[in-house]
């Protein structure tokens, strides 16, 4: 009897503490717990990195340590390592804003031609990967071989002009124009939805269009500019491939990333040792983690003001765009001149490399050796079906993930008054801060411990352990979107919707999601390009079956032969610019149809 | 009998002598035996996790089907990844440290990474490995070549040779004449070569270099070639650079020249060996502990010691077998390398120069090896001035 009393003592008690999670979570419970499986393996990983400094050997053999953090007192790292790059994330933040700001107003508010065909092209800028921008401006400027030195010195009538890339200027310049697109993507969708009666009330009131733009719609996009420039300045601080190409691998113009890459990706057999410096990988990704969660703070400040960004309100939303006249050439060549140097000549330099049988500055006799020899095998030679289907599934599972777990997170975040919700929005965040090369090191060595004591789950060595790294790596871009998005939806919709009897889910799939259908989009598709080039993560988790077309590409580059690898990123360049083409051509067109529907529909 | 009838009995015992034992000399019906039973549990395994170079990715296909068919092994699935060795070396240690089971069944490196193997207790001995090379290698088999050249001290037994790198230089035929060329690697610290070369940013030929020259002199030697030095690059990228015509020379992988002159017999490269030493790196096979297909991965390993196997590799990457190969490229290789008569060195030519690869994995080693790193790349030194 007693027995049978204490199963429904206990029963009881469970129905209780399920009663007060309820609550306390109210409706929420279903985003909350789902936020939590991403976020809760974003901080395992981040204390795993952090643990990793602490112990003297393998992160799985006992023992504690703080020898690895004797790296800090290095005068190497303070002197010439942090300042480097600090150059490199500031500068890189600085050239992005200079593009991306006039980029994004001129082809999301205003009557600018060849919309669509400009986006597909700055979003072809994400497909080139960084080794080859690097290279091609390596051939531009250069003092000795630099097509751009060399011109303007027969210009000029100098000997030579002594500017070189190879520095953390040039760097910043580099990464500065690679990584515009990801600037402009994350401050197209808040752009896009400006509502234009405020702008209409300031022209009304006598202000100009110049005052407006800085008075009103910049201070509007303002958390989008923000969250853009530290996810930027985080990524510039994290890629080790343009630095490595431009003096860091050197180890004259050292950066953190480049230190952390080399760390635990030894160029070469080394006499010394055969294990990783695991506890100096962590310090290293600890201190890139830094200054970027220092970056995160302030961007939590902004944050913490929301309600002065809401422009999407049921009330009469009808984005316009404005008519630029005349200044519409301005506008076409200031794009022109991005896409040049983003765009046309780093491939420009990767198809002419891939024509010849090696690398040559153009010349005559150079154009007499062009040929397609470069191409032969070249399906065999970057993997064959395995390697297609690996990246095909990366790109679409990715995506998918990282847009659900985004949404879900930000939705906490943004919707609701629970305390927790900037802890969890500071969690999210974390996978950008921590590199991603020191998360796939922390994945290696629990896909290493799962291999021993559970041999059964497809970890090690398969596409999961990279779908799972780029998908927890990419959150903090996904919810830096969805959050942005969320913010400019004013919460008067769902509470209608709510008042009707409409549930969570309900509001979140058939009122939410369609607002913010346009930032969704753009956060698929810029996910999924940012995982096809993604190499760091991939080639150091690459085992026997798991190699994808970036890692493969990169293996050819590094291997020597520059123009069987400008051969494959030629491929890789045109399957994803038309891949880029069709997905914008039909999703971008029912954007602007949509958009150019709202003008036309009576407000409300 | 006479004199005459005696020699020629002797000449024809002789002949047939010689004959029997260079044809048959390792085969044997033990081996035969050996190899079936090898073959069989490969069929069991199934599958093969290996990996090759990049630079032979083009031949991937052709080398797998030619060993599933040199074994009636239609059914194996084979899985080679590719891609740099170094890191996977260092991943396959933490995992075997760690207790794990490696994803690879059988792994080509160096002979530095091999030794680190061996001693760590993480190389598998293959057990007859002389009968199962007698049978799988018909240089071995026919005798014109020792099993110990296959497999070499001090890892005889365990890994087994697939080609050898040189370095040498290798200049721009547009920008620098022969003559204008250092002689030696000591000579790279001549300032009248200043900002005429690259150099890499490991320091394992300056390493190996304490073979031969005294170890302090080297590392004011080397800290100089680094001061000298236009950029630190790799290898590929050094090359590139030289192409477009930003250095004149490089000491690099010798195979890089035969390579690209294959690709393009018109290219201005042009090759020469070092006159004070030739540094030599043996790139071998081996099957490491606990690997889930071990005959497999044993059959792999020896496979690509063949000739066989070399003819489908090697015109992709142009690397000479310069110890025992016999195809055009390594007897090239092996004539030109007499002719310079540099000295050929290796860390694994005697007691003495293994030790002092074992020297350069104590703290003094590791002091030593981190001053020619600074040297050469001259890290550290450009703020205190002394550049």
């Amino acid at each position: 009897m007693n027995e049978v009393v204490g199963v429904f003592n206990k029963q009881d008690r469970y129905r209780r503490a399920g009663d007060r999670i309820k609550r306390f979570l109210g409706p929420q419970i279903l985003p909350v717990s789902l936020s939590w499986m991403a976020l809760a393996s974003v901080l395992a990983l981040t204390f795993f990195v952090l643990y990793m400094t602490f112990v003297p050997g393998l992160p799985i053999e006992p023992g504690l340590t703080l020898s690895h953090w004797a790296l800090l007192s290095d005068s190497y790292l303070a002197l010439e390592v942090i300042p480097n790059t600090l150059i490199v994330g500031v500068g890189t933040v600085l050239v992005t804003i200079f593009f991306a700001g006039p980029l994004a107003w001129l082809l999301n508010r205003t009557t600018l031609p060849f919309r669509n065909v400009f986006m597909a092209m700055i979003a072809t800028v994400v497909v080139i990967p960084g080794f080859v921008k690097a290279m091609g401006w390596i051939i531009l400027v250069n003092e000795k071989i630099g097509l751009i030195n060399k011109g303007l010195a027969a210009l000029l009538g100098l000997e030579s002009i002594p500017i070189n890339l190879n520095n953390p200027y040039g760097m910043a310049w580099v990464m500065g124009l690679a990584l515009t697109p990801s600037m402009f993507f994350l401050i197209s969708g808040p752009m896009r939805a400006l509502d234009p009666t405020l702008e209409e009330a300031a022209g009304v009131s006598g202000v100009n269009r110049w005052w407006t733009f800085v008075r009103v719609s910049l201070p509007l996009v303002w958390p989008a500019i923000l969250g853009g420039a530290i996810y930027n300045f985080m990524t510039a601080i994290s890629i080790f491939e343009i630095p490595a190409m431009l003096g860091g691998a050197s180890g004259r113009a050292p950066v953190l990333a480049s230190e952390l890459f080399y760390t635990v990706h030894p160029t070469t057999p080394d006499s010394a040792a055969s294990e990783i410096p695991y506890g100096a990988a962590g310090v290293y990704g600890v201190l890139i983690a830094a200054p970027s969660l220092l970056a995160l703070h302030f961007y939590h400040r902004i944050l913490a003001k929301t309600h002065r960004y809401g422009v999407i309100t049921g009330k009469g939303y009808r984005p316009r765009n404005v008519e630029l006249g005349r200044y519409k050439y301005w506008g076409v060549a200031f794009v022109l001149f991005y896409l040049l140097l983003a765009v046309v000549l780093p491939i420009l330099v990767i198809v002419w490399t891939s024509l010849l049988p090696y690398v040559q500055m153009p010349s005559i006799e150079a154009l007499s050796k062009l040929n397609f020899a470069n191409y032969d095998d070249l399906y065999t030679i970057m993997g064959g079906p395995k390697v297609i289907r690996n990246t095909i599934l990366l790109m679409v599972t990715v995506p998918v993930l990282v847009l659900f777990f985004s949404f879900m997170t930000s939705w906490v975040v943004v919707r609701t008054r629970l305390r927790m919700r900037q802890t969890m929005d500071t969690i999210a965040m974390l996978p950008h801060a921590i590199p991603g090369l020191a998360f796939a090191f922390a994945l290696f060595i629990l896909g290493l411990v799962a291999s021993r004591w559970l041999p059964w789950l497809p970890l090690r060595g398969t596409v999961m352990i990279i779908i799972i790294a780029n998908s927890l790596n990419r959150l903090a871009y996904g919810t830096r979107i969805t959050n942005a998005a969320l913010l400019q939806v004013t919460p008067e919709l769902e509470e209608c919707a709510r008042v009707c009897g409409a549930s969570n889910v309900s509001v979140m799939w058939r009122i939410i999601a369609p607002l913010i259908k346009p930032s969704l989009i753009f956060a698929g598709l810029w996910t999924a390009m940012l995982t096809f080039r993604e190499v760091s993560m991939a080639l150091f988790l690459t085992e026997t079956k798991n190699l994808v077309l970036a890692a493969s590409v990169w293996m050819l580059w590094r291997d020597g032969d520059l123009s069987v690898a400008s051969a494959a990123a030629t491929v890789m360049v045109l399957i994803t610019g038309v891949l880029m083409i069709l997905t914008l051509v039909f999703a971008g067109g029912r954007l602007v149809e949509s958009r150019d529907g709202a003008q036309e529909r009576p407000p409300g | 009998m006479g004199n005459f009838t005696k020699s020629f009995l002797l000449a024809a015992v002789f002949i047939l002598g010689s004959g029997v034992v260079g044809t048959y000399s390792w085969a044997s019906p033990e081996g035969k035996k050996a190899l079936a039973d090898l073959i069989g549990q490969a069929k069991k395994e199934g599958v093969l996790d290996s990996a090759i170079t990049s630079g032979i990715v083009k031949a991937q296909a052709r080398l797998t089907s030619a060993f599933k068919k040199r074994f009636g092994l239609d059914n194996l699935e084979i899985n080679l990844a590719r891609g740099s060795m170094s890191p996977k070396f260092v991943k396959l240690h933490a995992t075997l440290k760690s207790g794990g089971t490696p994803t690879f069944d059988a792994l080509t490196g160096t002979g530095q990474e091999h030794m680190k193997m061996k001693e760590a207790g993480f190389s598998t001995p293959i057990a007859n490995w002389k009968l199962l090379l007698a049978e799988i290698n018909p240089l071995v088999g026919s005798g014109q070549v020792n099993p110990k050249d296959v497999s070499p001290s001090p890892f005889s037994g365990y890994s087994f040779l697939w080609s050898t790198r040189t370095r040498s230089f290798i200049y721009n035929t547009k920008l620098i004449t022969p003559d204008e060329l250092p002689k030696s690697v000591a000579d790279l610290a001549n300032p009248k070569f200043k900002g005429m070369f690259a150099v890499p940013p490991w320091t394992s030929m300056w390493e190996v270099a304490t073979l031969v020259y005294d170890k302090e002199k080297w590392l004011k030697i080397t800290d100089q070639t680094g001061r000298n030095a236009g950029a630190v690059l790799r290898y590929g990228a050094g090359m590139d650079r030289m192409l477009l015509g930003e250095f004149a020379f490089q000491p690099t992988n010798s195979y890089y020249y035969w390579q690209r002159k294959a690709k393009d017999p018109t290219v201005p490269l042009g090759q020469r060996w070092f006159t004070d030493f030739t540094p030599l790196t043996k790139v071998l096979h081996l099957v490491p502990k606990n690997v889930r297909h071990p005959a497999a991965a044993t059959l792999w390993s020896l496979w690509m010691t063949t000739p066989e196997a070399q003819a489908i590799w090697q015109p992709t990457n142009s690397q000479a077998n310069a110890i025992f190969g016999q195809s055009a490229v390594d007897k090239e290789a092996r004539k030109s390398l007499k002719a310079s008569g540099s000295k050929i060195i290796t860390w694994y030519d005697s007691p003495a120069t293994i030790q002092r690869f074992k020297w350069f994995g104590t703290d003094e080693g590791r002091a030593y090896r981190a001053e020619l790193k600074k040297g050469l790349t001259q890290r550290r030194k450009k703020k205190k001035g002394k550049r």
